[in-house]
């Protein structure tokens, strides 16, 4: 039953946003910075999304506009906890509840227009299509899916075999290396942070818009943490990050799932969690980046 | 993860300089409420002082806010001790969460006279904390796990570890909804204007910060946060310091929960938690001592219940809330950490 195409798809549905915030969240880490205001920043994703899918008539504007509110509130991030630098940590958790009663507000007072659903991303399936097995799946197939596996892979590139994805991850092993080498920590940062900020409110843009196609308060309820979550799962390596993410998707649509399948919903959802403790656990810590969580302080 | 400075040691002037950021962050977070409130046609002074005659303006709703302002302030506290160690305990919802299932399960299984019940109760929801901190302190410890990233998952554990057992084993029979059977009458805590749990914190909250001002323990924390491989240096057992304060966290944080369940809401549900555990950082990073964090609680809760008063008299969102609750904090650790501030708010006290 688990490899039901339509179990497949809905799981795939649930991880996207989830993959399209990892991988966010795995740039920020890379780069020294414990990004615990990604819940916060997606929410804005998540709102700004439907503003511009709804107002727009266009989901993919809507994607757009996630796209910028992200950026925005990623280098908001950036001033507070590079440029000042504030702790990260209570930063973080200060901006996810400033976001959730920021962006309430901000839909109570647009909410007349926000009651219809938004435009439709998907890809209608025609008629003839949905007579091959294998064709009907690939259209199934959520398109901001397709989008996260080429952020994915565009992401993996940069940060693994470029010039500019060393100096980042350089920047998150040992600041103190990084300032030697002449490195502007801060505006590596920075600019880590406004990419991790983008594709966290696209990650948002993509529940909303891409999914649920609706927002109401406090939508994300905890995704940004599991985009977290999956990060550690995946040990800061994108591709078992991505599996992370897919492992919570599957949670999550088995949740969904749970009067067909039997068994609690509130287990499958707290399963993907201790699975991620136990790969804590069980994994070597010196992988981290030596850097996450710090706040960056010239000598 | 190096905490920043609590400094306990406040002279006049510092006191004085510490207050003043405060009121000039709080001012500031209600200038952009009020801003906002005007941005969308409504009228800003009817909006600030419908919040503050929500909690002044009757008896009711000033117990209401002690009510809500007692887990926060001892999550707070859950969250200051191990912070002045450098272990950032982002854990007490789940701690929270996690006690009042112990309480309630106890409570509605065993059956004592009340004197021994309520008192075993609390200390099995204290447990409940500490083993719920456990993972994350061993996972600290042993492997080096960010305890951020790993108290929030066991937050999440917590939350769905409850869902699990109030749809499942501890569902009240032949509820439709996901709550547990009620704790009985006898069980729950006197009340005397608010319930004993409400002074029992008091009591903890004072104690603690009596310990951490004058007691060597206190002093080894200190020691700890401001430089862990000095503390070493100098001989202190850092581990052992570390686990007693982290774990005594974990049981605060249970105890709030125990006490919410035993003197509140008599049962757990769904949804029936507030964010006690997060509004407790905010209240620990506000209040910066024990006592500072009581002060910081009741006026995060004030806040809340003044603002649903605010939703009813003038149809501003309630959410505004969030944004009196968190901006005032986002601007009170910029000021603190912006070089000039530091400057004025602690002559010599700094590196």
């Amino acid at each position: 039953m688990i490899f039901d195409p339509e179990f497949l798809l809905s799981a795939l549905r649930v991880a996207t946003p989830l993959m399209i915030v990892a991988i966010g969240v795995l740039v920020a880490e890379r780069s020294g910075v414990l990004f615990l205001g990604v819940e916060g920043v997606m929410l804005c994703g998540a709102l700004f999304g439907i503003l511009g899918a709804v107002y727009s008539g266009d989901p993919w504007i809507g994607v757009a506009c996630g796209l910028a509110a992200g950026v925005v509130a990623g280098l908001v991030t950036a001033a507070l906890v590079v440029w000042i630098p504030t702790d990260q940590v209570v930063m973080g958790l200060a901006m996810n509840i400033a976001a959730i009663g920021a962006t309430s507000f901000v839909f109570r007072m647009a909410s007349g227009d926000l009651q219809q659903m938004s435009p439709s991303i998907d890809w209608s399936v025609p008629s003839w299509a949905s007579d091959v097995p294998g064709f009907a799946f690939l259209l199934g197939i959520p398109p901001l899916a397709w989008v996260a596996f080429i952020i994915y892979i565009v992401v993996w590139y940069v940060l693994f075999h470029s010039a500019p994805g060393l100096l980042l991850r350089s920047v998150g092993q040992s600041v103190k290396a990084a300032n030697s080498a002449g490195l502007n920590v801060p505006w590596v940062r920075t600019v880590a942070l406004a990419i991790a900020g983008g594709l966290a409110g696209v990650g948002g843009a993509a529940l909303t818009v891409g999914w649920v196609r609706s927002f109401s308060d406090d939508i994300t309820a905890g995704r940004g943490f599991i985009a977290l979550a999956a990060v550690y799962f995946g040990r800061w390596y994108p591709r078992w990050t991505l599996l992370g993410c897919l492992l919570f998707g599957v949670g999550e649509a088995l949740a969904l799932r749970s009067q067909a399948f039997g068994g609690n919903p509130h287990l499958y959802l707290m399963i993907p969690y201790v699975l991620t403790i136990c790969v804590l656990a069980f994994s070597q810590s010196g992988r981290a980046p030596r850097e996450v969580g710090k706040p960056y302080e010239k000598h | 993860m190096k905490a920043p400075q609590i400094s306990m040691r406040l002279d006049g002037f510092q006191l004085f300089s510490n207050i003043g950021i405060f009121g000039v962050s709080l001012l500031a977070a209600m200038l952009l409420v009020a801003g906002l409130v005007e941005l969308v046609g409504g009228n800003a002074w009817a909006a600030l002082s419908a919040i503050v005659s929500g909690v002044v303006g009757s008896r009711q709703a000033i117990v209401e806010t002690v009510l809500d302002a007692t887990p926060t302030a001892l999550c707070g506290l859950a969250f200051l001790i191990p912070f002045k160690a450098g272990f950032f305990n982002i854990g007490a919802q789940g701690h929270l969460q996690l006690g009042a299932l112990a309480a309630v399960f106890v409570t509605t299984t065993l059956s004592l006279p009340a004197p021994l019940m309520i008192p075993l109760a609390l200390i099995v929801s204290a447990l409940a904390g500490v083993l719920l901190m456990a993972p994350a302190l061993l996972l600290k410890a042993k492997r080096g796990a960010n305890e951020v990233t790993t108290t929030v998952m066991l937050n999440f554990v917590a939350i769905e570890f409850v869902l699990v057992m109030v749809t499942g084993p501890m569902q009240q029979p032949d509820s439709f909804f996901a709550e547990s059977n009620l704790i009985p009458s006898d069980y729950r805590l006197p009340v005397m204007v608010v319930h004993v749990g409400v002074f029992l914190a008091v009591a903890i909250i004072v104690a603690a910060g009596w310990i951490l001002k004058r007691t060597v323990f206190g002093f080894r924390l200190d020691a700890l946060g401001g430089n862990p491989s000095a503390a070493e240096a100098l001989g202190m057992r850092t581990g052992a310091t570390l686990t007693k304060a982290v774990l005594v966290a974990g049981a605060i944080g249970g105890i709030a929960g125990g006490m919410q369940a035993l003197g509140v809401v008599f049962q757990v549900a769904e949804h029936w938690a507030k964010p006690w555990g997060f509004l407790g950082i905010l209240a620990a990073l506000m209040g910066r001592n024990p006592v500072g964090v009581i002060f910081a609680a009741l006026l995060l809760s004030g806040l809340e219940i003044g603002g649903r008063n605010m939703q009813a008299m003038t149809g501003m969102p309630a959410s505004l809330v969030f944004l009196l609750q968190s901006v005032p904090v986002l601007l009170l650790l910029a000021m603190r950490s912006t070089h000039l501030f530091k400057m004025i708010s602690f002559p010599g006290a700094n590196r």
